[in-house]
């Protein structure tokens, strides 16, 4: 098949040619490469992404096993659709979000797409986006191993608990791409920045995406009432289409919360408050905690509790404001206040 | 005396001039080289699941998915741009795409101003690894305003029988502004 527009390119082609041999310096700066040597204000993007794959449509759920490059093996099991392990990866020096803002699958056959499968041959399609956070996947952009922690991170479940989803559009037997809005999600994947080296680059725990197909059809489809069996053909299928979409990430600090931001207590009560941090996109831990009261003789904590968890007592009319303050593994500090009311 | 070694020296900066236009077509012909009649061979346009068929069969399933995994060697295409380009007459914009030297095959681009990758508004020649645009001429202009455009960026091969196909096809989005 070949590619399209070629005629049109081709006038593009010749105008260029021609236009080059009026003025020759003006080439570079007109739809021709050159080789990039200035200095950007704005670092570019940056990211390795799969390209056009495969999949297959196993209503069994039928195991496959992928041969890694040490010939070891791992399993894929009970995947109706089947994808070889996809991953995307960040090679820059900046966080990125990773997007997808167009996902189409155009089913081929009898097979028709749709949120949810019925008993006859609609199915369900997804994409299934996976940020990982593993220590063991920080390693140096020429490691030999990398594609082979890929692939056990790609076959382990745990990998994809919390996968962002997003489902292919309905796609009706017979209807035409262009009557079909594509899916599209924003930040379905952080991919960290890599740390840069002499040589190449060092990927971050966070720097690698994990992304597949998923499904969910009929084993054995029927069609009709009474039911009457349609098994799966070899020209049923389907295929998808995705546009990437990648922007730098704003990174968020570290932070702490509590779980209330306002308390009111009757007189001699008392009640727990509870810090979470949260670190976001730093590696930042905490390192101790501690509570304090702007007035103990309206609302009293333990000054010398060193926990995330702190109890807060009635002891006097009034208001009063409780901080907590985490110490964090650089030093740094974050708080978190509580209005409290005493009756 | 004096004017014969002024004109020699006229002379040789003519000659000069002369030598680096030639060079520089020469260079970019050689660099601009045509996309017209690329074989894309089995690989589909910009797809991860292309002609994804049912397999009922454990050894069939199994040896799609061996020849998926052999197929995916070179598979990954390095992206190397910036999200933005200007333009302030809506046709030739300033831009950063980059074939980046990460890769392994010459590659060039369409830039298409709608979802459905049906209205082509640019396509390159073949850009080899470590090159790329820094601004473009669009085949025609864009209204005044922002506009998101799906970029493909196609890598080709050379087949057996030193023919030119397609290897690999990424699509992603950049913004193209053009001034009010």
């Amino acid at each position: 098949m070949k590619f399209m527009n070629k005629k049109r390119f081709g006038s593009t082609v010749m105008a260029g040619a021609l236009a080059l041999s009026l003025a020759a310096p003006a080439f570079a700066a007109n739809n021709t490469s050159t080789t990039i040597t200035g200095a950007y204000t704005d670092i570019p993007i940056a990211v390795s992404v799969p390209t056009t794959g495969t999949a297959q449509i196993n209503p069994y759920g039928l195991p496959v096993t992928i041969t890694k490059s040490n010939d070891t093996t791992v399993d894929l099991v009970g995947q109706q659709i089947t994808t070889k392990p996809l991953s995307v990866k960040n090679q820059g020096t900046v966080s990125l979000d990773m997007g997808v803002s167009s996902f189409l699958v155009t089913p081929a056959g009898d097979i028709s797409i749709d949120t949810a499968k019925d008993a006859g041959k609609k199915i369900a399609v997804n994409l299934e986006v996976a940020g990982l956070d593993d220590t063991t996947l920080a390693v140096s952009s020429d490691s030999e191993n990398l594609d082979n922690l890929i692939i056990d991170a790609f076959a382990d479940e745990d990998s994809w608990a919390s996968a962002v989803t997003l489902a292919a559009p309905a796609f009706a037997q017979g209807a035409t791409a262009s009557t079909i809005t594509p899916a599209h999600k924003d930040n379905m994947a952080v991919l960290g920045a890599v740390t840069p080296k002499s040589e190449g680059f060092t990927y971050g725990r966070k720097s690698i995406a994990l992304f597949r197909l998923t499904g969910d059809l009929a084993q054995e489809p029927t069609t009709g009432t009474p039911a009457a069996p349609d098994p799966w053909k070899e020209t049923d299928g389907f295929s998808a289409a995705i546009v990437f979409k990648f922007t730098p990430h704003a990174l968020v600090d570290a932070a702490v919360t509590l779980d209330q931001s306002s308390l009111s207590l009757a007189a001699s009560a008392n009640a727990n408050l509870k810090a979470t941090f949260a670190a976001n996109d730093t590696e930042l831990t905490v390192t101790s905690w501690a509570w304090a009261t702007s007035d103990a003789t309206v609302a009293n904590t333990n000054t010398s509790n060193t926990t995330d968890t702190a109890l807060v007592a009635n002891t006097g009319a009034g208001s009063a404001t409780i901080t907590v303050t985490a110490t964090l593994s650089d030093g740094s500090t974050r708080t978190a206040t509580c209005a409290v009311t005493c009756a | 005396m004096e004017n014969k070694k002024q004109l020699d020296k006229r002379l040789v900066a003519v000659i000069a001039v002369l030598v680096l236009v030639i060079v520089g077509l020469v260079g970019f012909l050689l660099l601009r080289q045509n996309t017209i009649g690329i074989e894309d061979g089995d690989i589909p346009k910009v797809g991860y699941a292309a002609n994804a068929t049912v397999m009922l069969d454990q050894n069939a399933l199994q040896a799609a998915m061996d020849e998926a995994m052999a197929n995916a060697k070179d598979g990954n295409v390095s992206l190397l741009y910036k999200n933005h380009a200007y333009s302030e007459d809506g046709t030739d914009f300033s831009c950063y795409i980059v074939n980046s030297a990460a890769n392994k095959y010459d590659m060039f681009l369409t830039i298409y101003a709608d979802a459905a990758l049906t209205d082509q508004i640019f396509l390159s020649g073949l850009v080899p690894p470590g090159s790329g645009f820094e601004s473009i001429t669009l085949d025609r202009a864009l209204e005044a305003g922002d506009h998101t455009v799906n970029v493909v960026v196609t890598q080709v091969d050379t087949d057996e029988n030193g023919a030119q196909v397609i290897k690999n096809q990424v699509a992603h989005t950049m913004e193209f502004h053009v001034s009010q």
